[in-house]
C-alpha cells in the first residue's frame, strides 16, 4: 500500500512546487501606450516584478489558482486572479480615469521605492512636468529635471543641467534611445523637447546601469508618445513663445498607431514687424522648430515595431538681405544655425516567456555653422564656420528571466561617429586644414539583478568598451555594483558603486552656454574621460505616503577636458581643437535630500542638495585643484500644488502650483589683482603700448555671483471634457529677482545681465 | 559687428534693461611675483616682487631678501645676488639649449620655483624683400625663411621697430616705435590678435596687432617661407626682430596681450555676449609671473 502512496505524494508535491511563468504586457486602457515600470506582485509567494522599457514582464508563479495584482503610479491597481497550469501570457490594461485621490501607497511605489535597487532615479512623467510653472508658457522637461535633487541649471532660466556638479555633456541624453548631442533652443533657454511629443522622462544619476555608457555623471532617458491605439485625439497649444500641434490615433485599430507632433516659434514675427515698421536697413531673426514622430505597429504577438523620429533646427539672422548696408558701399550679415536630426528603428521579439529582445538602429547628428559674409563693391568675403557630429549605431538589447531571483540584462552595441569639430572656409584665403575625424565604439554589457538571501537585492554589471584611438584599440572595463537591503517595512539602505567612462566630449564657452559647443572624440593624443562614483543612501515610505530620500556621494574623475585658460571662441583659424584644450582630473562630493508628501488636496515636494566640484589641470599646476564652472553648493527646490474641489457641474478641474527655487551663484573668474610684466629689453627706449603690469586672475571660477532664486506660480484650468480648451495662467519669478544669465567685465567692473525678469504669460490648450 | 546685432536682439526681445553692476568680494592675494628671461649669451637675471594692485612697476612690493638659486641641466650653479629694485643678477652667461630652473625661497618660508628650456642662438632665419627701398608701394612685402628644428617646439614671434628720422638716420630722430599693424594672409599665422581683415595687394590678408606668432604646430622639420608687410612710410628704419622663444613665455606673450585686447568691449553698456575672461599664463609654482628665454634675429632696413 505505501508504495502505491508514494508515487501519488510526489505527483502532488510536483504540483504543489511545479512553477510557470506568467509573461505579458502592461499598458494603458485608454490610449494603449506601454508602462514602464509597472508593478506585479504575487501576495500568495510575496514574489513580485516590474515590466521592462517596453511593458513586458515575466515572473515565474507557483501552479494552481494564484492572485496578481498589477499596480502603477497614477492608476488603479488591478487585482487578476489566475489559475496556472502551465507558462501563460497575460496583457493587461490599466485605467488612470478613476485614481482615487487620498493617499494609497500601492505595492508599485513601495517596489519602486523601497526595494528597487536603483539609487538616484527619478521618473517624471508629462503631466507632473505640465504641472510645474514655466517661462513664457512654454513646458520643458529639462528645466523640470532641474527641480530634482542633484541637479542644477546652467545658467540662470536656461535649460542646460548640470548633474552632481558634472559638465552638461556629462549627462548622456536619450530621446526614444538615441542621443541627442544638443539639446538646446533659443539659445538655451529652452529645451528641444516638445513635451506634448513626451511620454515620460527618467533621470539615472546614480550607478548607472550596465546597459547605458558612454557618459561620467547621469542618464536622461526620455520616450516619446507611442500613439493612441483605439482613437484618435489631438492636442493645439498656443503659449507666448510658440505654437505646437500633436496628433495620434490608430494606424490599425489596436495593432498600429502614429503619433505626429510639430512645434514652431513665432519670434521672429514681432521681429519683423518691427523692422518692417521702422524701415531699418538693418534685419534681425530668430527662428527654431521641431519636429517629432512615431509609430508602432505590433506584427505578431511576439514582435513589435518602432519607428520614430525628430528634427529640429534653431536660425538666427543679422544684417541686411540686399546689399544696400553701409551707404551701398557694402554689406555685412551673420547667421547662425544649429540642429539636430535622430531617426530609430527598433523591433521587440519575445523569443520565449523568459527572453525579451529589442534590436535598436539609430541614426543621430548635430551640426552647427555661422556665416560672416561682407560684401564691398570689390570684392566679398564670406567666413564659414561649421562643426558637426553624426553618430550610427545598432544595439541589440536582451532581457532575461531564467526565475524570480534574477533579473539578467545583456546586449551590444556598435557605434560608428563621423566628426569634425570646427572647420573653417575662406573664399578667399586658406584658413589651414580641415580636421575629420571618425572612430567605431563597440560595447557589450551584462547586468543581472538578484536576491542574495531572503533581503539583500543586488544589481552587479560589468560594461566593456572598446575605441580605436589612432591605430590603436584600446579598452575600458567598467563595473557596477548596486544593493539594496531593506532595515524594516518603510525603510531601506542602498549603497552603490560605478566606473564609467566617457569617449566624447564637449567644450562650452563658460560664460553663456551658446550652441557653439563643439564635439570632439577622444584620439590618439586625447585619452577617454573616466570616473568612479561611490554612493550610499536611506529610503523611507510610510503608510500614509510620506516619501523621505537622502543620499551621498564621491565621485572622482581622470582624463577631464577643457578649455585652456584664455582660449577664445569663434576663432577664425581653429582647427586644431586638441591645442586648444587641457586635460586633467576633479572630483565632487555631495549630499542630496528629498522629500515628497500628499495631504488632502496638497502635494508637495522638497528637495535639497550641497554638492561641490573641483578640477585640476597641469597647465594650472601652481593653482591644485579649484572649483569647477558648475560647483554650487546649495541648492533648494520647493513645489506645492493646491487641487480645487469644484462641483460636478463645473467645467473647469483647477490647480494652482508654486514653485521655488534657491541655487548658490555661478562661479566666474575674474580680479584686479596686478603683477609686474616683463618684456626683451629691445622694448626698451621704444613707444610701444604694451602694458608694464598685468591683471591676474589666481585660477579659473575664484569669484561667485549672487545666489539666483525666484518664485513662479502657475494655475491651471483644466476642462473637464475630453475635447475642449483648456488655459494656463504662469508668472516667472513673483518679486523679479534679478539673477544673473551671463557676465562680463568692463572697466574692471562686474557686469551681469538679469536676462528674465517677473514675466507673466499664458498657454492656452485644446484636445480633441 | 555680429555682437553688436546680438545685443540690439536681445534688446528688443526682452525690452528691459537688464544689466546690473554686480559687487564681488575678491580674497587678498600676496604672491610672489618672478619674472625672468633667460637670453643665451647674456647674463642671467630674474625680478622678485609682491602682487598687487598697482597699475606702475615702481609700484609693486619688491623681495629683496630672498634665497635665489639658479639650477642649469639639474646642476646648482649657485645663488643670484640682489641687485636692488627687486632685481636678482647671477654672474653666469646663459647657454642655449640648456635646462634653467630658479628656486626662491623667502624668509617666511614659502618656495616659488619655474624652469625653462633656451632655444638655439642660430635658429636659422632669414629676411628677405623683393625691393629695398622702393618707396612707391603703400607697403612693402618681407619674406621669413625659417628652417624648423623638428625636435623642438619653436615659437617665432616677429615685430617691427620703427625710428623715424626727419631726412636721415644722420638727422634728427622724430620717434621710436613699435610698428602697430602687421599684415599676413598666411596660414601660419596664429589669428590670436587679429584685429580685422584688410584687402591689400589684391588679396584679403588679416591686420595683426604689434606681433605676428608663429608657432610650429603647423609645420615640422621644413623650411618655412612667411610673407607680411607693414604700411609704408618714407625717413624711416624698419627692424624686424624675430624672437625665438621657449614655450611659457611664447604662452605668456600671447596671454597677456590677449589680456591686453581688454575682452570683447563694444561700445558702453553693451553686454557682450561671447565674454570670455583672460587668463595671464604662468609657469612659476607657488607664485605668479614668468620665467622663459628667447634668442632673436634682427634684420635692418632704411627707407630713405
Amino acid at each position: 500500500m505505501k508504495y502505491q502512496i508514494l508515487p501519488l505524494l510526489i505527483l502532488l508535491s510536483q504540483i504543489a512546487y511545479s512553477q510557470h511563468t506568467l509573461s505579458g504586457k502592461i499598458t494603458d486602457t485608454g490610449t494603449g501606450e506601454t508602462l514602464v515600470g509597472a508593478t506585479i506582485y504575487n501576495p500568495g509567494a510575496k514574489q513580485g516584478t516590474s515590466s521592462n522599457d517596453y511593458g513586458f514582464f515575466s515572473l515565474k508563479l507557483p501552479g494552481g489558482k494564484q492572485q496578481v495584482v498589477f499596480s502603477f503610479v497614477g492608476y488603479e491597481p488591478q487585482t487578476i486572479f489566475i489559475d496556472l497550469k502551465t507558462d501563460s501570457i497575460l496583457n493587461i490594461g490599466l485605467s488612470s480615469d478613476n485614481v482615487l485621490s487620498e493617499v494609497t501607497v500601492t505595492e508599485s511605489r513601495r517596489q519602486y521605492f523601497l526595494s528597487g535597487v536603483q539609487m538616484g532615479e527619478n521618473r517624471l512623467t508629462a503631466r507632473e512636468i505640465e504641472n510645474l510653472p514655466v517661462v513664457l508658457g512654454e513646458t520643458d522637461v529639462l528645466k523640470a529635471i532641474q527641480s530634482l535633487p542633484g541637479v542644477n541649471a546652467g545658467n540662470d532660466g536656461t535649460a542646460g543641467i548640470s548633474v552632481r556638479g558634472g559638465s552638461p555633456d556629462q549627462t548622456l541624453i536619450l530621446l526614444d534611445e538615441v542621443p541627442v548631442y544638443n539639446v538646446n533652443h533659443l539659445f538655451g533657454y529652452f529645451s528641444v523637447f516638445n513635451n506634448d511629443a513626451i511620454k515620460e522622462a527618467n533621470l539615472i544619476k546614480g550607478t548607472i546601469p550596465a546597459q547605458y555608457g558612454g557618459r561620467l555623471s547621469s542618464v536622461l532617458d526620455i520616450r516619446m508618445k507611442e500613439g493612441n491605439l483605439h482613437e484618435h485625439t489631438g492636442k493645439a497649444s498656443l503659449s507666448t513663445l510658440s505654437g505646437k500641434y500633436t496628433i495620434e490615433g490608430p494606424i490599425i485599430k489596436g495593432k498600429a498607431s502614429y503619433m505626429l507632433s510639430g512645434r514652431a516659434t513665432w519670434l521672429d514675427l514681432p521681429l519683423r514687424l518691427y523692422f518692417y515698421l521702422t524701415d531699418n536697413d538693418m534685419k534681425v531673426y530668430y527662428s527654431f522648430w521641431d519636429l517629432n514622430g512615431k509609430a508602432n505597429f505590433e506584427l505578431s504577438n511576439s514582435d513589435r515595431l518602432f519607428v520614430s523620429f525628430y528634427g529640429g533646427n534653431d536660425e538666427f539672422f543679422v544684417g541686411n538681405e540686399d546689399d544696400n548696408y553701409f551707404a551701398g558701399n557694402s554689406s555685412t550679415k551673420y547667421q547662425f544655425s544649429w540642429g539636430n536630426y535622430t531617426a530609430s528603428a527598433r523591433w521587440n521579439h519575445i523569443f520565449s516567456s523568459k527572453l525579451f529582445s529589442n534590436l535598436t538602429a539609430y541614426f543621430s547628428s548635430y551640426n552647427y555653422s555661422h556665416l560672416y559674409e561682407m560684401k564691398s563693391t570689390s570684392d566679398t568675403l564670406n567666413i564659414d564656420t561649421y562643426s558637426s557630429l553624426a553618430d550610427a549605431s545598432l544595439k541589440y538589447d536582451f532581457d532575461y528571466y531564467p526565475d524570480n531571483a534574477h533579473k539578467i540584462k545583456f546586449g551590444t552595441k556598435l557605434s560608428y561617429l563621423f566628426f569634425q569639430p570646427e572647420k573653417t572656409d575662406l573664399d578667399t584665403v586658406q584658413a589651414g586644414l580641415s580636421s575629420h575625424y571618425q572612430a567605431p565604439v563597440v560595447d557589450l554589457y551584462v547586468n543581472d539583478e538578484f536576491l542574495l538571501g531572503e533581503k539583500l537585492r543586488v544589481s552587479a554589471g560589468l560594461r566593456l568598451s572598446s575605441l580605436k584611438r589612432g591605430e590603436k584599440y584600446e579598452f575600458h572595463l567598467m563595473p557596477r555594483f548596486s544593493a539594496c537591503y531593506p532595515l524594516s517595512p518603510s525603510l531601506s539602505l542602498k549603497a552603490g558603486y560605478s566606473i564609467m567612462v566617457q569617449h566624447l566630449h564637449q567644450l562650452t564657452n563658460p560664460s553663456l552656454s551658446l550652441p557653439t559647443t563643439m564635439w570632439v572624440l577622444s584620439n590618439a593624443s586625447l585619452e577617454s574621460s573616466s570616473s568612479n562614483l561611490s554612493s550610499i543612501g536611506l529610503y523611507y515610505l510610510n503608510d500614509k505616503g510620506l516619501e523621505l530620500s537622502g543620499e551621498a556621494y564621491f565621485n572622482t574623475m581622470d582624463k577631464v577636458i577643457d578649455y585652456k585658460p584664455g582660449k577664445e571662441n569663434f576663432k577664425i583659424n581653429e582647427n586644431q581643437w586638441g591645442e586648444s584644450v587641457m586635460v586633467g582630473e576633479g572630483f565632487s562630493y555631495g549630499i542630496e535630500l528629498f522629500a515628497k508628501y500628499r495631504l488632502g488636496s496638497y502635494f508637495g515636494q522638497l528637495s535639497y542638495t550641497y554638492s561641490r566640484s573641483y578640477r585640476k589641470y597641469d597647465e594650472l599646476a601652481h593653482v591644485g585643484y579649484y572649483p569647477y564652472m558648475y560647483d554650487r553648493p546649495h541648492n533648494i527646490s520647493l513645489q506645492i500644488t493646491k487641487e480645487f474641489e469644484t462641483s460636478q457641474n463645473a467645467k473647469f478641474n483647477k490647480r494652482l502650483t508654486l514653485n521655488f527655487n534657491y541655487m548658490s551663484g555661478h562661479l566666474i573668474s575674474f580680479s584686479n589683482y596686478t603683477i609686474p610684466a616683463i618684456l626683451p629689453d629691445e622694448f626698451e627706449g621704444y613707444k610701444h603700448h604694451i602694458s608694464d603690469f598685468n591683471y591676474y586672475i589666481p585660477h579659473p571660477n575664484n569669484v561667485r555671483l549672487p545666489a539666483v532664486h525666484h518664485l513662479d506660480l502657475s494655475f491651471h484650468l483644466e476642462n473637464k471634457k475630453k475635447e475642449k480648451s483648456s488655459w494656463v495662467f504662469s508668472i516667472y519669478n513673483i518679486y523679479n529677482r534679478k539673477n544673473i544669465s551671463f557676465y562680463y567685465v568692463q572697466n574692471e567692473q562686474v557686469k551681469g545681465a538679469a536676462l528674465l525678469p517677473i514675466i507673466p504669460s499664458v498657454t492656452w490648450n485644446y484636445k480633441f | 559687428m555680429m555682437k553688436k546685432y546680438l545685443i540690439i536682439f536681445l534688446g528688443l526681445v526682452f525690452l528691459y534693461r537688464c544689466v546690473v553692476d554686480v559687487e564681488v568680494e575678491l580674497p587678498l592675494e600676496n604672491s610672489i611675483v618672478l619674472n625672468g628671461l633667460i637670453v643665451p649669451g647674456d647674463t642671467i637675471s630674474v625680478s622678485l616682487h609682491r602682487s598687487g594692485v598697482s597699475t606702475d612697476t615702481a609700484g609693486f612690493e619688491v623681495i629683496g631678501d630672498a634665497r635665489v638659486t639658479l639650477f642649469e641641466n639639474d646642476e646648482a650653479l649657485g645663488s643670484l645676488h640682489y641687485q636692488g629694485n627687486g632685481i636678482y643678477r647671477a654672474g653666469n652667461v646663459a647657454k642655449e639649449l640648456a635646462a634653467y630652473k630658479v628656486v626662491v625661497e623667502t624668509p617666511e618660508g614659502e618656495i616659488a620655483r619655474a624652469e625653462t628650456f633656451t632655444p638655439e642662438i642660430d635658429f636659422n632665419a632669414n629676411i628677405t624683400t623683393l625691393n629695398e627701398t622702393d618707396s612707391i608701394l603703400s607697403h612693402r612685402p618681407f619674406y621669413l625663411t625659417l628652417t624648423d628644428n623638428p625636435d623642438k617646439k619653436n615659437f617665432y614671434w616677429i615685430c617691427i621697430f620703427i625710428s623715424m628720422y626727419e631726412i636721415n638716420p644722420d638727422t634728427i630722430l622724430s620717434y621710436r616705435n613699435l610698428q602697430y599693424n602687421l599684415y599676413s594672409g598666411s596660414a601660419y599665422a596664429d589669428p590670436f590678435n587679429i584685429t580685422y581683415n584688410y584687402e591689400g595687394s589684391g588679396e584679403y590678408c588679416f591686420e595683426h596687432e604689434r606681433f605676428i606668432l608663429l608657432d610650429d604646430n603647423n609645420f615640422n622639420g621644413e623650411t618655412i617661407t612667411f610673407d607680411f608687410w607693414n604700411s609704408y612710410d618714407s625717413w624711416k628704419q624698419d627692424s624686424i626682430l624675430v624672437y625665438n622663444t621657449d614655450e611659457h613665455y611664447s604662452n605668456y606673450l600671447k596671454s597677456k596681450l590677449i589680456s591686453e585686447k581688454g575682452g570683447e568691449y563694444i561700445a558702453e553698456d553693451m553686454p557682450p555676449l561671447n565674454y570670455v575672461p583672460s587668463f595671464l599664463y604662468s609657469n612659476v609654482q607657488n607664485g605668479m609671473g614668468i620665467l622663459g628665454s628667447c634668442t632673436r634675429y634682427v634684420k635692418v632696413y632704411n627707407q630713405f
